[in-house]
């Protein structure tokens, strides 16, 4: 479901920087709508990265990570061709997972 | 209650027991990381968020927070986290005032750098405390940051 999580990741002197923007509402279930009801806290909870199969990045996110979280960081080696795979999964059970080629 | 259970009670609310249990072979670390989510996500003050991680964080001048001294919008607040102490596992980012202070957690695996930068929301203006897990012990980098307007709505 949702929207392709946007991956950018660039190998560099012996370093892959990667940056994820992952479009998701991140409700905290504080938000009230137009007619006043609170909206239902709907956030990520679990993100993984893989590359070239090996996990590189683990993270558990609350209500409190902004909406459309963006996650930046970088691991050692990596080469461009290298293939990326992001999986998100939320607090409804919702995942998507994509992935990208190094470059 | 006799003192026995109630170690036990207390010892259970401290999350590096489900460590403990795991290296035991008592919990996969699958369930123990799951059980330590569960109470430090959910806990509802810094307190009981660091109880849950199971020690009280010394002060670590190897880590390196980055956040801004003044957000004008709490709902978009950047911040970088960069750890030097060697065998860095996790890296937390918490904000004080927060209703839930425990924003995220990230695992860095080996050969994955311990820097990590991402945004958060902050609900007023608060400390942002950066927590680093490294072989097995706390450390924690604390910053002020102002928020005009809060990003909790």
């Amino acid at each position: 479901m949702g929207t392709p999580i946007r991956i950018r990741a660039r190998a560099t002197q012996g370093h892959t920087e990667v940056t994820l923007l992952m479009p998701h509402p991140m409700e905290t279930g504080m938000r009230k709508d137009d007619s006043g009801r609170f909206v239902p806290a709907h956030f990520i909870t679990e993100v993984q990265v893989a590359a070239a199969g090996r996990v590189v990045l683990q993270a558990r996110l609350s209500q409190a990570v902004s909406q459309d979280p963006l996650l930046s960081f970088r691991y050692r080696g990596g080469l461009p061709g290298d293939r990326l795979e992001v999986r998100w999964s939320d607090s409804r059970g919702d995942q998507r997972s994509d992935e990208t080629s190094v470059s | 209650m006799n003192k026995v259970q109630y170690q036990r009670r207390d010892l259970l609310k401290r999350a590096g027991v489900f460590a403990a249990l795991a290296a035991g072979g008592l919990l996969t670390a699958r369930e123990a990381r799951a059980a330590e989510d569960a109470l430090v996500f959910g806990a509802a003050s810094m307190r009981e968020a660091l109880d849950a991680l199971g020690s009280v964080p010394t002060s670590g001048a190897q880590i390196v927070l980055t956040v801004p001294e003044l957000a004008e919008n709490g709902a978009v607040v950047p911040v970088t986290v960069e750890s030097l102490l060697p065998g860095t596992h996790d890296i937390f980012i918490v904000v004080e005032a927060n209703p839930n202070p425990m924003v995220v957690r990230f695992t860095i695996p080996q050969g994955t750098d311990a820097w990590v930068s991402t945004r958060i929301k902050m609900a007023e203006s608060s400390s942002v405390y950066a927590i680093v897990r490294a072989e097995g012990r706390l450390y924690s980098a604390c910053r002020d940051t102002r928020v005009t307007v809060g990003g909790c709505g």
